[in-house]
Protein backbone atom coordinates (compact mmCIF):
# COMPACT_ATOMS: atom_id res chain seq x y z
CA UNK A 1 0.00 0.00 0.00
CA UNK A 2 2.63 2.48 1.02
CA UNK A 3 4.80 1.67 -1.99
CA UNK A 4 1.90 2.53 -4.28
CA UNK A 5 1.49 5.81 -2.45
CA UNK A 6 5.21 6.48 -2.78
CA UNK A 7 5.00 5.70 -6.45
CA UNK A 8 2.10 8.06 -7.08
CA UNK A 9 3.89 10.78 -5.10
CA UNK A 10 6.91 10.31 -7.31
CA UNK A 11 4.77 10.48 -10.46
CA UNK A 12 3.18 13.70 -9.21
CA UNK A 13 6.55 15.19 -8.42
CA UNK A 14 7.96 14.34 -11.84
CA UNK A 15 4.81 15.69 -13.54
CA UNK A 16 5.03 18.95 -11.64
CA UNK A 17 8.71 19.22 -12.47
CA UNK A 18 8.11 18.64 -16.17
CA UNK A 19 5.15 21.04 -16.30
CA UNK A 20 7.10 23.76 -14.52
CA UNK A 21 10.07 23.22 -16.82
CA UNK A 22 7.97 23.30 -19.97
CA UNK A 23 6.03 26.38 -18.84
CA UNK A 24 9.29 28.14 -18.11
CA UNK A 25 10.79 27.28 -21.51
CA UNK A 26 7.62 28.25 -23.35
CA UNK A 27 7.37 31.56 -21.54
CA UNK A 28 11.04 32.56 -21.90
CA UNK A 29 10.54 34.19 -25.33
CA UNK A 30 7.73 36.33 -23.92
CA UNK A 31 9.75 37.26 -20.87
CA UNK A 32 12.59 38.23 -23.22
CA UNK A 33 10.15 40.37 -25.20
CA UNK A 34 9.04 42.34 -22.13
CA UNK A 35 12.55 42.56 -20.74
CA UNK A 36 13.98 43.86 -24.01
CA UNK A 37 11.18 46.40 -24.33
CA UNK A 38 12.65 48.13 -21.27
CA UNK A 39 16.25 48.32 -22.47
CA UNK A 40 18.29 50.69 -24.58
CA UNK A 41 19.19 49.32 -28.06
CA UNK A 42 22.84 48.67 -27.16
CA UNK A 43 21.80 46.32 -24.33
CA UNK A 44 19.66 44.04 -26.48
CA UNK A 45 22.14 41.24 -27.07
CA UNK A 46 24.29 41.02 -23.97
CA UNK A 47 25.76 37.74 -22.82
CA UNK A 48 24.71 36.57 -20.33
CA UNK A 49 21.25 37.98 -20.87
CA UNK A 50 20.28 40.69 -18.43
CA UNK A 51 16.73 39.61 -17.64
CA UNK A 52 15.91 42.53 -15.39
CA UNK A 53 17.18 45.75 -16.95
CA UNK A 54 19.25 47.75 -14.46
CA UNK A 55 17.69 50.97 -15.64
CA UNK A 56 14.22 50.14 -17.07
CA UNK A 57 13.34 52.47 -19.93
CA UNK A 58 9.60 52.86 -19.39
CA UNK A 59 9.72 55.76 -21.80
CA UNK A 60 10.22 53.23 -24.62
CA UNK A 61 6.48 52.58 -24.53
CA UNK A 62 5.12 56.08 -25.18
CA UNK A 63 8.06 56.78 -27.51
CA UNK A 64 7.41 53.69 -29.66
CA UNK A 65 3.66 54.18 -29.59
CA UNK A 66 4.06 57.76 -30.75
CA UNK A 67 6.30 56.90 -33.70
CA UNK A 68 3.45 55.54 -35.79
CA UNK A 69 -0.27 56.05 -36.03
CA UNK A 70 -1.14 53.31 -33.54
CA UNK A 71 -4.33 54.96 -32.28
CA UNK A 72 -5.63 54.78 -35.80
CA UNK A 73 -4.50 51.14 -36.24
CA UNK A 74 -6.29 50.13 -33.04
CA UNK A 75 -9.41 51.99 -34.15
CA UNK A 76 -9.29 50.24 -37.55
CA UNK A 77 -8.83 46.85 -35.90
CA UNK A 78 -11.80 47.49 -33.59
CA UNK A 79 -14.02 48.56 -36.49
CA UNK A 80 -13.03 45.59 -38.64
CA UNK A 81 -13.34 43.09 -35.81
CA UNK A 82 -16.71 44.33 -34.56
CA UNK A 83 -18.35 44.48 -37.98
CA UNK A 84 -16.87 41.25 -39.35
CA UNK A 85 -17.70 39.31 -36.19
CA UNK A 86 -21.26 40.65 -35.93
CA UNK A 87 -22.08 39.92 -39.55
CA UNK A 88 -20.48 36.49 -39.47
CA UNK A 89 -22.24 35.48 -36.26
CA UNK A 90 -25.60 36.75 -37.51
CA UNK A 91 -25.41 35.08 -40.93
CA UNK A 92 -23.79 31.91 -39.62
CA UNK A 93 -26.47 31.34 -37.00
CA UNK A 94 -29.25 31.96 -39.52
CA UNK A 95 -27.65 29.47 -41.89
CA UNK A 96 -26.89 26.97 -39.13
CA UNK A 97 -30.54 27.14 -38.04
CA UNK A 98 -31.77 26.72 -41.60
CA UNK A 99 -29.57 23.68 -42.13
CA UNK A 100 -30.40 22.11 -38.78
CA UNK A 101 -34.14 22.63 -38.53
CA UNK A 102 -35.46 22.59 -42.09
CA UNK A 103 -35.40 19.90 -44.68
CA UNK A 104 -35.17 21.22 -48.20
CA UNK A 105 -33.97 20.05 -51.55
CA UNK A 106 -30.20 20.48 -51.73
CA UNK A 107 -29.81 21.12 -48.01
CA UNK A 108 -27.44 18.18 -47.57
CA UNK A 109 -25.52 19.27 -50.62
CA UNK A 110 -25.21 22.85 -49.36
CA UNK A 111 -23.83 21.60 -46.09
CA UNK A 112 -21.16 19.56 -47.87
CA UNK A 113 -20.24 22.51 -50.09
CA UNK A 114 -19.80 24.73 -47.04
CA UNK A 115 -17.85 22.02 -45.22
CA UNK A 116 -15.46 21.63 -48.13
CA UNK A 117 -14.35 25.27 -47.88
CA UNK A 118 -12.57 24.33 -44.65
CA UNK A 119 -9.99 22.74 -46.94
CA UNK A 120 -9.60 25.90 -49.01
CA UNK A 121 -6.80 28.05 -47.59
CA UNK A 122 -6.66 31.79 -48.26
CA UNK A 123 -3.17 31.23 -49.67
CA UNK A 124 -4.70 29.25 -52.56
CA UNK A 125 -7.22 31.89 -53.60
CA UNK A 126 -5.40 35.05 -52.51
CA UNK A 127 -4.62 36.20 -56.06
CA UNK A 128 -8.11 35.94 -57.59
CA UNK A 129 -9.66 37.12 -54.31
CA UNK A 130 -7.45 40.18 -54.44
CA UNK A 131 -8.49 40.78 -58.07
CA UNK A 132 -12.18 40.43 -57.14
CA UNK A 133 -11.93 42.91 -54.28
CA UNK A 134 -9.92 45.23 -56.51
CA UNK A 135 -12.64 45.05 -59.20
CA UNK A 136 -15.14 46.16 -56.56
CA UNK A 137 -12.90 49.17 -55.92
CA UNK A 138 -12.52 47.96 -52.33
CA UNK A 139 -8.74 48.09 -51.87
CA UNK A 140 -7.83 50.19 -48.83
CA UNK A 141 -11.37 50.09 -47.48
CA UNK A 142 -13.10 48.56 -44.46
CA UNK A 143 -15.47 46.57 -46.65
CA UNK A 144 -12.48 45.19 -48.54
CA UNK A 145 -10.87 43.94 -45.34
CA UNK A 146 -14.14 42.71 -43.83
CA UNK A 147 -16.15 41.04 -46.59
CA UNK A 148 -13.96 37.95 -47.19
CA UNK A 149 -14.10 37.13 -43.45
CA UNK A 150 -17.85 36.74 -43.34
CA UNK A 151 -18.23 33.57 -45.38
CA UNK A 152 -16.51 31.24 -42.94
CA UNK A 153 -17.62 27.65 -42.58
CA UNK A 154 -16.67 27.34 -38.93
CA UNK A 155 -19.56 29.39 -37.57
CA UNK A 156 -22.12 27.70 -39.78
CA UNK A 157 -21.03 24.24 -38.68
CA UNK A 158 -20.80 25.18 -35.01
CA UNK A 159 -24.26 26.74 -34.96
CA UNK A 160 -25.82 23.93 -36.97
CA UNK A 161 -24.41 21.41 -34.54
CA UNK A 162 -25.81 23.35 -31.63
CA UNK A 163 -29.24 23.87 -33.15
CA UNK A 164 -29.49 20.16 -33.91
CA UNK A 165 -29.39 19.57 -30.18
CA UNK A 166 -32.31 21.93 -29.51
CA UNK A 167 -35.55 19.97 -29.06
CA UNK A 168 -37.79 20.33 -32.09
CA UNK A 169 -40.80 20.39 -29.77
CA UNK A 170 -39.83 23.85 -28.51
CA UNK A 171 -39.68 25.24 -32.00
CA UNK A 172 -42.84 23.50 -33.07
CA UNK A 173 -44.65 24.86 -30.02
CA UNK A 174 -43.70 28.38 -30.99
CA UNK A 175 -44.80 27.77 -34.55
CA UNK A 176 -48.14 26.36 -33.44
CA UNK A 177 -48.62 29.44 -31.28
CA UNK A 178 -48.40 31.42 -34.50
CA UNK A 179 -44.85 32.77 -34.37
CA UNK A 180 -43.28 33.27 -37.81
CA UNK A 181 -40.09 31.59 -38.92
CA UNK A 182 -37.84 34.51 -38.01
CA UNK A 183 -39.70 35.27 -34.81
CA UNK A 184 -39.23 31.66 -33.72
CA UNK A 185 -35.56 31.91 -34.53
CA UNK A 186 -34.99 35.10 -32.56
CA UNK A 187 -37.31 34.40 -29.64
CA UNK A 188 -36.62 30.69 -29.11
CA UNK A 189 -33.48 29.49 -30.87
CA UNK A 190 -31.17 32.45 -30.25
CA UNK A 191 -31.70 32.79 -26.49
CA UNK A 192 -31.21 29.05 -26.06
CA UNK A 193 -27.95 29.03 -27.96
CA UNK A 194 -26.08 31.63 -25.91
CA UNK A 195 -23.15 29.36 -25.00
CA UNK A 196 -22.50 28.49 -28.65
CA UNK A 197 -22.89 32.13 -29.68
CA UNK A 198 -20.42 33.23 -27.00
CA UNK A 199 -17.88 30.68 -28.20
CA UNK A 200 -18.35 31.79 -31.79
CA UNK A 201 -18.09 35.51 -30.99
CA UNK A 202 -14.86 35.09 -29.02
CA UNK A 203 -13.37 32.79 -31.62
CA UNK A 204 -14.19 34.95 -34.62
CA UNK A 205 -13.23 38.20 -32.90
CA UNK A 206 -9.82 36.81 -32.05
CA UNK A 207 -9.34 35.39 -35.52
CA UNK A 208 -10.29 38.67 -37.26
CA UNK A 209 -8.23 40.77 -34.88
CA UNK A 210 -5.23 38.54 -35.50
CA UNK A 211 -5.54 38.21 -39.28
CA UNK A 212 -2.39 39.29 -41.05
CA UNK A 213 -2.22 38.03 -44.63
CA UNK A 214 -5.48 39.43 -45.99
CA UNK A 215 -5.21 43.03 -44.71
CA UNK A 216 -1.53 42.89 -45.69
CA UNK A 217 -2.64 42.27 -49.28
CA UNK A 218 -5.48 44.79 -49.57
CA UNK A 219 -4.19 47.66 -47.44
CA UNK A 220 -1.44 49.96 -48.64
CA UNK A 221 -2.42 53.31 -47.17
CA UNK A 222 -1.33 54.13 -43.64
CA UNK A 223 -4.74 55.20 -42.37
CA UNK A 224 -6.36 51.86 -43.23
CA UNK A 225 -3.79 49.67 -41.47
CA UNK A 226 -4.97 47.30 -38.78
CA UNK A 227 -2.79 46.58 -35.74
CA UNK A 228 -0.94 43.58 -37.23
CA UNK A 229 -0.10 45.51 -40.40
CA UNK A 230 0.89 48.57 -38.38
CA UNK A 231 3.25 46.45 -36.29
CA UNK A 232 4.81 44.78 -39.31
CA UNK A 233 5.43 48.14 -41.02
CA UNK A 234 6.77 49.57 -37.78
CA UNK A 235 9.16 46.64 -37.33
CA UNK A 236 10.47 47.16 -40.86
CA UNK A 237 10.91 50.90 -40.41
CA UNK A 238 12.55 50.69 -36.98
CA UNK A 239 14.77 47.79 -38.01
CA UNK A 240 17.50 48.36 -35.43
CA UNK A 241 15.51 49.79 -32.54
CA UNK A 242 14.81 46.42 -30.94
CA UNK A 243 13.44 47.77 -27.64
CA UNK A 244 10.85 49.89 -29.46
CA UNK A 245 9.74 46.94 -31.57
CA UNK A 246 9.43 44.78 -28.48
CA UNK A 247 7.52 47.52 -26.66
CA UNK A 248 4.95 47.69 -29.44
CA UNK A 249 4.77 43.89 -29.58
CA UNK A 250 4.06 43.83 -25.86
CA UNK A 251 1.37 46.49 -26.21
CA UNK A 252 -0.31 44.44 -28.95
CA UNK A 253 -0.11 41.22 -26.94
CA UNK A 254 -1.55 42.45 -23.64
CA UNK A 255 -5.18 42.99 -24.80
CA UNK A 256 -5.24 39.43 -26.16
CA UNK A 257 -3.87 37.96 -22.95
CA UNK A 258 -6.45 39.89 -20.93
CA UNK A 259 -9.19 38.69 -23.25
CA UNK A 260 -7.91 35.13 -22.94
CA UNK A 261 -7.84 35.19 -19.17
CA UNK A 262 -11.37 36.61 -19.00
CA UNK A 263 -12.92 34.34 -21.65
CA UNK A 264 -10.69 31.34 -21.20
CA UNK A 265 -13.48 28.78 -21.40
CA UNK A 266 -14.95 30.04 -24.69
CA UNK A 267 -11.49 30.49 -26.10
CA UNK A 268 -10.36 26.96 -25.41
CA UNK A 269 -13.69 25.54 -26.48
CA UNK A 270 -13.52 27.33 -29.82
CA UNK A 271 -10.06 25.97 -30.41
CA UNK A 272 -10.93 22.45 -29.36
CA UNK A 273 -14.03 22.39 -31.55
CA UNK A 274 -12.37 23.64 -34.69
CA UNK A 275 -9.42 21.32 -34.48
CA UNK A 276 -7.92 24.37 -35.87
CA UNK A 277 -6.55 26.59 -38.47
CA UNK A 278 -4.86 29.91 -37.98
CA UNK B 1 -41.70 7.87 -27.54
CA UNK B 2 -42.25 11.58 -27.34
CA UNK B 3 -39.59 14.25 -27.69
CA UNK B 4 -37.18 14.26 -30.57
CA UNK B 5 -34.83 16.11 -28.22
CA UNK B 6 -31.26 16.11 -29.35
CA UNK B 7 -31.85 13.83 -32.26
CA UNK B 8 -30.82 14.66 -35.77
CA UNK B 9 -34.17 14.78 -37.55
CA UNK B 10 -32.60 12.97 -40.44
CA UNK B 11 -31.61 10.13 -38.19
CA UNK B 12 -33.39 6.92 -38.87
CA UNK B 13 -35.80 5.35 -36.46
CA UNK B 14 -38.24 8.21 -36.09
CA UNK B 15 -41.72 7.22 -35.09
CA UNK B 16 -44.56 8.16 -37.38
CA UNK B 17 -45.68 10.72 -34.83
CA UNK B 18 -42.30 12.45 -34.88
CA UNK B 19 -42.22 12.36 -38.62
CA UNK B 20 -45.62 13.97 -38.72
CA UNK B 21 -44.64 16.70 -36.31
CA UNK B 22 -41.46 17.41 -38.22
CA UNK B 23 -43.53 18.20 -41.25
CA UNK B 24 -44.44 21.44 -39.53
CA UNK B 25 -41.01 22.75 -40.31
CA UNK B 26 -40.14 20.52 -43.18
CA UNK B 27 -42.06 20.00 -46.37
CA UNK B 28 -44.65 22.68 -45.77
CA UNK B 29 -42.39 25.70 -46.17
CA UNK B 30 -39.04 24.13 -46.95
CA UNK B 31 -37.84 27.16 -48.92
CA UNK B 32 -37.45 28.96 -45.59
CA UNK B 33 -34.48 26.74 -44.81
CA UNK B 34 -32.79 27.81 -48.02
CA UNK B 35 -33.75 31.43 -47.42
CA UNK B 36 -31.91 31.41 -44.10
CA UNK B 37 -28.75 30.09 -45.73
CA UNK B 38 -28.76 32.60 -48.59
CA UNK B 39 -27.15 35.60 -46.82
CA UNK B 40 -23.96 33.78 -45.90
CA UNK B 41 -24.06 31.78 -49.12
CA UNK B 42 -23.67 35.01 -51.09
CA UNK B 43 -20.40 35.66 -49.28
CA UNK B 44 -19.22 32.11 -49.90
CA UNK B 45 -19.97 32.43 -53.58
CA UNK B 46 -18.31 35.81 -54.11
CA UNK B 47 -15.31 35.42 -51.82
CA UNK B 48 -14.60 31.69 -51.92
CA UNK B 49 -16.09 29.79 -54.86
CA UNK B 50 -15.69 32.48 -57.50
CA UNK B 51 -12.01 33.08 -56.61
CA UNK B 52 -11.45 29.33 -56.60
CA UNK B 53 -12.85 29.02 -60.11
CA UNK B 54 -10.77 32.00 -61.16
CA UNK B 55 -7.63 30.41 -59.73
CA UNK B 56 -8.28 27.26 -61.73
CA UNK B 57 -9.05 29.27 -64.88
CA UNK B 58 -6.03 31.56 -64.50
CA UNK B 59 -3.75 28.56 -64.05
CA UNK B 60 -4.41 27.77 -67.73
CA UNK B 61 -3.58 31.28 -68.91
CA UNK B 62 -0.74 33.71 -69.19
CA UNK B 63 -2.32 36.69 -67.45
CA UNK B 64 -0.73 40.10 -67.30
CA UNK B 65 -2.63 42.44 -64.96
CA UNK B 66 -0.95 45.56 -66.27
CA UNK B 67 -1.48 45.05 -69.98
CA UNK B 68 -4.74 43.26 -69.19
CA UNK B 69 -3.96 40.55 -71.71
CA UNK B 70 -4.76 36.89 -71.20
CA UNK B 71 -3.42 34.19 -73.47
CA UNK B 72 -4.63 30.62 -73.21
CA UNK B 73 -1.77 28.24 -72.55
CA UNK B 74 -3.43 24.96 -71.65
CA UNK B 75 -1.19 22.96 -69.35
CA UNK B 76 1.92 24.99 -70.15
CA UNK B 77 2.12 26.65 -66.71
CA UNK B 78 2.08 23.25 -65.03
CA UNK B 79 4.77 21.90 -67.35
CA UNK B 80 6.87 24.99 -66.67
CA UNK B 81 6.43 24.48 -62.92
CA UNK B 82 7.65 20.90 -63.25
CA UNK B 83 10.86 22.19 -64.81
CA UNK B 84 11.33 25.24 -62.58
CA UNK B 85 14.13 24.65 -60.04
CA UNK B 86 12.77 27.42 -57.79
CA UNK B 87 9.35 25.79 -57.68
CA UNK B 88 10.76 22.32 -57.07
CA UNK B 89 12.94 23.73 -54.36
CA UNK B 90 9.96 25.40 -52.72
CA UNK B 91 8.17 22.05 -52.67
CA UNK B 92 11.19 20.40 -51.03
CA UNK B 93 11.46 23.26 -48.51
CA UNK B 94 7.77 23.03 -47.71
CA UNK B 95 8.04 19.27 -47.23
CA UNK B 96 11.02 19.67 -44.88
CA UNK B 97 9.16 22.40 -42.99
CA UNK B 98 6.03 20.26 -42.65
CA UNK B 99 7.82 17.09 -41.55
CA UNK B 100 10.14 18.96 -39.19
CA UNK B 101 7.22 20.80 -37.62
CA UNK B 102 4.63 18.05 -37.43
CA UNK B 103 6.82 15.23 -36.04
CA UNK B 104 7.51 17.08 -32.76
CA UNK B 105 3.87 18.19 -32.62
CA UNK B 106 2.56 14.62 -32.80
CA UNK B 107 4.78 13.48 -29.93
CA UNK B 108 5.20 16.47 -27.66
CA UNK B 109 1.65 17.80 -27.74
CA UNK B 110 0.41 14.37 -26.62
CA UNK B 111 3.03 14.23 -23.85
CA UNK B 112 2.03 17.73 -22.74
CA UNK B 113 -1.65 16.79 -22.79
CA UNK B 114 -0.95 13.69 -20.68
CA UNK B 115 0.87 15.85 -18.13
CA UNK B 116 -2.01 18.32 -18.03
CA UNK B 117 -4.48 15.44 -17.70
CA UNK B 118 -3.00 13.99 -14.50
CA UNK B 119 -5.61 15.85 -12.49
CA UNK B 120 -2.95 17.20 -10.13
CA UNK B 121 -3.81 20.42 -8.35
CA UNK B 122 -2.54 23.49 -10.12
CA UNK B 123 -2.57 22.06 -13.64
CA UNK B 124 -5.11 24.72 -14.63
CA UNK B 125 -2.49 27.38 -13.97
CA UNK B 126 0.09 25.52 -16.03
CA UNK B 127 -2.45 25.09 -18.81
CA UNK B 128 -3.02 28.85 -18.90
CA UNK B 129 0.71 29.63 -18.90
CA UNK B 130 1.62 27.07 -21.53
CA UNK B 131 -1.17 28.32 -23.75
CA UNK B 132 0.15 31.91 -23.89
CA UNK B 133 2.17 31.44 -27.13
CA UNK B 134 -1.11 30.66 -28.88
CA UNK B 135 -2.60 33.95 -27.68
CA UNK B 136 0.27 36.12 -28.90
CA UNK B 137 -0.76 37.88 -32.14
CA UNK B 138 0.48 35.87 -35.10
CA UNK B 139 2.44 38.84 -36.46
CA UNK B 140 4.48 39.02 -33.24
CA UNK B 141 5.80 35.48 -33.83
CA UNK B 142 8.12 36.28 -36.79
CA UNK B 143 9.10 39.67 -35.36
CA UNK B 144 10.00 38.28 -31.94
CA UNK B 145 11.74 35.16 -33.24
CA UNK B 146 13.88 37.12 -35.64
CA UNK B 147 15.55 38.47 -32.50
CA UNK B 148 15.53 35.20 -30.60
CA UNK B 149 17.23 33.46 -33.54
CA UNK B 150 19.81 36.22 -33.90
CA UNK B 151 23.40 34.82 -33.76
CA UNK B 152 23.65 36.25 -30.22
CA UNK B 153 19.98 35.77 -29.40
CA UNK B 154 18.19 33.74 -26.77
CA UNK B 155 18.24 30.45 -28.69
CA UNK B 156 21.98 30.41 -29.22
CA UNK B 157 22.52 31.69 -25.68
CA UNK B 158 20.55 28.67 -24.48
CA UNK B 159 22.48 26.27 -26.73
CA UNK B 160 25.67 27.83 -25.38
CA UNK B 161 24.75 26.61 -21.89
CA UNK B 162 25.18 23.08 -23.26
CA UNK B 163 28.41 23.97 -24.99
CA UNK B 164 26.80 24.02 -28.43
CA UNK B 165 27.78 26.80 -30.79
CA UNK B 166 24.47 27.79 -32.35
CA UNK B 167 24.35 28.50 -36.07
CA UNK B 168 23.40 31.75 -37.71
CA UNK B 169 19.81 30.59 -38.07
CA UNK B 170 18.51 33.20 -40.47
CA UNK B 171 21.38 33.49 -42.91
CA UNK B 172 22.61 29.90 -43.17
CA UNK B 173 20.75 28.15 -45.96
CA UNK B 174 21.24 24.75 -44.33
CA UNK B 175 19.47 25.61 -41.07
CA UNK B 176 16.99 28.30 -42.09
CA UNK B 177 14.13 25.79 -42.31
CA UNK B 178 14.88 25.06 -38.64
CA UNK B 179 14.33 28.76 -38.04
CA UNK B 180 10.82 28.32 -39.45
CA UNK B 181 10.18 25.10 -37.51
CA UNK B 182 11.14 26.28 -34.01
CA UNK B 183 8.69 29.22 -33.77
CA UNK B 184 5.93 27.19 -35.42
CA UNK B 185 6.31 24.42 -32.86
CA UNK B 186 6.53 26.95 -30.04
CA UNK B 187 3.12 28.25 -31.02
CA UNK B 188 1.43 25.03 -32.07
CA UNK B 189 2.54 22.34 -29.63
CA UNK B 190 0.53 24.05 -26.84
CA UNK B 191 -2.43 24.45 -29.16
CA UNK B 192 -2.56 20.81 -30.22
CA UNK B 193 -1.89 19.76 -26.62
CA UNK B 194 -5.24 21.37 -25.79
CA UNK B 195 -6.93 19.41 -28.54
CA UNK B 196 -5.38 16.18 -27.25
CA UNK B 197 -6.48 17.19 -23.77
CA UNK B 198 -10.08 17.40 -24.96
CA UNK B 199 -9.63 13.94 -26.48
CA UNK B 200 -8.23 12.53 -23.23
CA UNK B 201 -11.06 14.05 -21.23
CA UNK B 202 -13.60 12.32 -23.43
CA UNK B 203 -12.30 8.83 -22.58
CA UNK B 204 -14.49 7.25 -19.92
CA UNK B 205 -12.74 6.36 -16.62
CA UNK B 206 -14.44 2.95 -16.67
CA UNK B 207 -11.99 1.63 -19.24
CA UNK B 208 -9.06 2.41 -16.98
CA UNK B 209 -10.78 1.03 -13.90
CA UNK B 210 -11.52 -2.21 -15.68
CA UNK B 211 -7.95 -2.47 -16.94
CA UNK B 212 -6.57 -1.81 -13.45
CA UNK B 213 -8.71 -4.63 -12.05
CA UNK B 214 -7.21 -6.88 -14.70
CA UNK B 215 -3.75 -5.82 -13.57
CA UNK B 216 -2.71 -3.78 -16.60
CA UNK B 217 0.31 -1.57 -16.04
CA UNK B 218 0.29 2.16 -16.76
CA UNK B 219 2.16 1.58 -20.00
CA UNK B 220 -0.22 -1.18 -21.08
CA UNK B 221 -3.20 1.06 -20.28
CA UNK B 222 -1.70 3.82 -22.40
CA UNK B 223 -0.89 1.46 -25.27
CA UNK B 224 -4.17 -0.46 -25.34
CA UNK B 225 -6.73 2.09 -24.11
CA UNK B 226 -5.53 5.66 -24.48
CA UNK B 227 -3.84 5.44 -27.86
CA UNK B 228 -6.61 3.55 -29.70
CA UNK B 229 -9.32 5.77 -28.24
CA UNK B 230 -7.37 8.88 -29.18
CA UNK B 231 -7.28 7.87 -32.83
CA UNK B 232 -9.95 10.37 -33.97
CA UNK B 233 -8.08 13.17 -32.16
CA UNK B 234 -4.79 12.05 -33.68
CA UNK B 235 -6.30 12.21 -37.16
CA UNK B 236 -7.60 15.74 -36.52
CA UNK B 237 -4.25 16.93 -35.17
CA UNK B 238 -2.35 15.33 -38.03
CA UNK B 239 -4.56 16.82 -40.75
CA UNK B 240 -4.76 20.24 -39.12
CA UNK B 241 -1.04 20.56 -38.43
CA UNK B 242 0.08 19.26 -41.82
CA UNK B 243 -2.32 21.39 -43.85
CA UNK B 244 -1.68 24.45 -41.72
CA UNK B 245 2.09 24.17 -42.02
CA UNK B 246 1.95 23.32 -45.73
CA UNK B 247 0.04 26.50 -46.55
CA UNK B 248 1.41 28.89 -43.92
CA UNK B 249 3.06 32.03 -45.16
CA UNK B 250 3.51 34.51 -42.31
CA UNK B 251 6.87 33.25 -41.00
CA UNK B 252 8.67 33.01 -44.35
CA UNK B 253 7.03 36.22 -45.56
CA UNK B 254 7.89 38.38 -42.56
CA UNK B 255 10.82 36.68 -40.80
CA UNK B 256 13.08 35.29 -43.53
CA UNK B 257 11.51 36.79 -46.67
CA UNK B 258 12.38 33.52 -48.35
CA UNK B 259 16.08 33.99 -47.82
CA UNK B 260 18.91 33.36 -47.80
CA UNK B 261 18.98 32.70 -51.52
CA UNK B 262 15.42 31.27 -51.58
CA UNK B 263 16.33 28.59 -49.02
CA UNK B 264 13.18 29.37 -47.01
CA UNK B 265 10.82 30.08 -49.90
CA UNK B 266 7.86 27.85 -49.15
CA UNK B 267 5.20 26.98 -51.69
CA UNK B 268 2.84 29.70 -50.47
CA UNK B 269 5.61 32.30 -50.54
CA UNK B 270 6.44 31.18 -54.10
CA UNK B 271 2.79 31.84 -55.00
CA UNK B 272 2.86 35.22 -53.30
CA UNK B 273 6.08 36.30 -55.01
CA UNK B 274 4.95 35.24 -58.46
CA UNK B 275 1.54 36.82 -58.04
CA UNK B 276 2.18 40.01 -56.12
CA UNK B 277 5.80 40.80 -56.94
CA UNK B 278 6.33 39.48 -60.50
CA UNK B 279 2.66 39.73 -61.64
CA UNK B 280 2.79 36.25 -63.19
CA UNK B 281 -0.83 35.65 -62.27
CA UNK B 282 -1.28 32.54 -64.38
CA UNK B 283 1.94 30.92 -63.23
CA UNK B 284 1.20 31.77 -59.58
CA UNK B 285 -2.32 30.38 -59.95
CA UNK B 286 -0.95 27.14 -61.33
CA UNK B 287 1.20 26.86 -58.20
CA UNK B 288 -1.91 27.59 -56.06
CA UNK B 289 -3.73 24.74 -57.75
CA UNK B 290 -0.81 22.46 -56.90
CA UNK B 291 -0.96 23.63 -53.27
CA UNK B 292 -4.69 22.98 -53.16
CA UNK B 293 -4.24 19.51 -54.63
CA UNK B 294 -1.61 18.71 -52.01
CA UNK B 295 -3.85 19.88 -49.15
CA UNK B 296 -6.95 18.08 -50.43
CA UNK B 297 -5.13 14.87 -51.33
CA UNK B 298 -3.44 14.71 -47.96
CA UNK B 299 -6.69 15.34 -46.09
CA UNK B 300 -8.68 12.75 -48.01
CA UNK B 301 -5.89 10.18 -47.95
CA UNK B 302 -5.47 10.54 -44.18
CA UNK B 303 -9.20 10.28 -43.57
CA UNK B 304 -9.33 7.14 -45.74
CA UNK B 305 -6.27 5.59 -44.14
CA UNK B 306 -7.51 6.07 -40.59
CA UNK B 307 -11.15 5.46 -41.29
CA UNK B 308 -12.86 3.98 -38.28
CA UNK B 309 -16.11 2.13 -38.41
CA UNK B 310 -17.67 4.08 -35.57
Amino acid sequence: MSSIRMQSRLVALVSYGLLAGISFLVLLPLIWMVSTSLKIPAETFTSPIEWIPSDPQWSNYPAAYGRANFNRYFLNSVIVTVIATSLHVAFASLAGYGLAKYRFVGGRWLLVVILVTLMLPLEVIMIPLFLTVKDFGWLNSYQGIIAPHIGDAFGVLLMRQYFLSLPNSLIEAARIDGAGHLRTFFAIAVPLSRPALATLVIFMARETWDEFLWPFLVVSSDDMRTVPIGIQTFARAELSNFPHIMAISTVATIPLIVMFVVFQRQFIKGIQITGLRE
Amino acid sequence: MSGAAGVDPRARGQTIGERFRRSWLGPREPYWGLLLVVPILIFFVIFKFWPLLQAIRLSLYDADPIKKVETFLGARNFLDLAGDPLFLRSVVTTTAYVVGTVAPIMVLSLVLALLLHTGLRGTALFRTLIFLPVIVPIIIVPILWRFLLHPYGLVNEGLGLFGIAGPNWLSDKDVVVGALIIPTDWRFIPLYALIYLAGLQSIAEDYYDAAKVDGASAIQRFRWITLPLLKPTTVVVLIASVTFTAKSIVLPLVMTEGGPNNASTTLSLFIYQNGFAFFNLGYASAASVVLLLIVVTFTIATLRLFRTDD
